[in-house]
């Protein structure tokens, strides 16, 4: 059993923003854009393809504390079996629920951080574009997890902080499945 | 005084100097695992950041510092060919001020039977 705690999404009339997350504006990320092969032009992204529905922060607890979950989505408590769950009580065919994306990030200490995306249908809005087609080939049985490996990208940036840890985590996207690389700089005088 | 060494290994590179210093780690770690499952409804892609012993002992820093930083995370494919280009990205998740651990303020003692009743019952389900 887990402890799950709803970090709830950031209220815009609220000033104090804390503890909380929220969906941004994708057009701040850089991309490849139109001719990356022969220019090695970045562009602004268009905004996000995917609607960020939901986040979950877990602390596992019991016998084996110290590791996190795997395969979460099959848990009861989990975000997808309970809006299943709301489906099935609603009378509802399941089949009617969105389609998530679940991405679940494994922390050392027992800890997942569990991000959910809503992908749209083929009448929805960006159902038809370039990125939602690639995600479901991404996602099909045609291609392997060294495929997956190569192409799945994540973009950290640090918006607000101190400056080493800004400079340390940079903005450059990162190819997880391949090789991780990481810097660290530490500036000290005495 | 002045000393740097290189190695093949997790650390690379590390250089110092004695009256003050700059230090500067690059780490090259093994690639993280991420596993994909396909299920009813829904598609989960498991990141294990504990895979890689240098991405977790970095996480395991910045864990402590998450409650004064704003954190974006980006998703996207990367594309390879004309066809797939501009990329464009799935979305991204900000993170006001998380602290993580504030998870651990919680009760556990008397939670602690049950919980372990419930894991047992919940892997037999499995």
């Amino acid at each position: 059993m887990s402890m799950i705690q709803y970090i709830h999404q950031a209220d815009p009339k609220n000033e104090e923003v804390k503890q909380c997350w929220s969906a941004t504006d994708c057009e701040t990320f850089q991309v490849r854009g139109n001719n990356y092969l022969e220019d090695r032009i970045k562009i602004s992204s268009q905004s996000s393809c995917l609607q960020l529905v939901n986040v979950d922060l877990v602390q596992r607890q019991g016998s084996s504390f110290d590791i996190p979950h795997q395969r979460i989505s099959w848990q009861k408590w989990s975000f997808v079996q309970r809006l299943h769950t709301k489906y099935r009580n609603a009378d509802q065919p399941v089949t009617d629920a969105p389609f998530i994306l679940v991405i679940n990030h494994m922390i050392p200490g027992g800890m997942n951080v569990v991000l959910h995306f809503r992908v749209p249908n083929q009448t929805q809005e960006y159902g038809n574009s370039t990125a939602v087609k690639m995600l479901r080939q991404f996602m099909s049985k045609e291609v392997d997890d060294d495929y997956r490996d190569s192409k799945l990208k994540i973009i950290p940036t640090v918006v607000e902080g101190g400056w080493i840890v800004k400079r340390g985590v940079g903005n450059k996207p990162a190819i997880i499945g391949t090789l991780f690389w990481f810097v660290i700089v530490i500036v000290f005088s005495n | 005084m002045c000393y740097r060494y290189w190695a093949r290994s997790d650390v690379l590179f590390c250089c110092s100097s004695s009256s003050f210093g700059i230090w500067c780690f690059v780490f090259a770690g093994k690639k993280i695992d991420t596993s994909y499952h396909q299920g009813d409804g829904f598609y989960e892609i498991d990141v294990d950041i504990g895979s890689s012993k240098v991405a977790g002992a970095i996480m395991g820093l910045v864990k402590g510092y998450t409650k004064s930083l704003v954190i974006d995370l980006a998703y996207l494919l990367e594309s390879h060919n004309n066809e797939e280009l501009p990329e464009q990205v799935w979305g991204s998740c900000r993170f006001h001020r998380v602290d993580m651990e504030m998870l651990k303020c919680y009760p556990e003692e008397e939670e602690e039977g049950v919980e372990e009743g419930g894991e047992g019952a919940a892997e037999a389900e499995e």
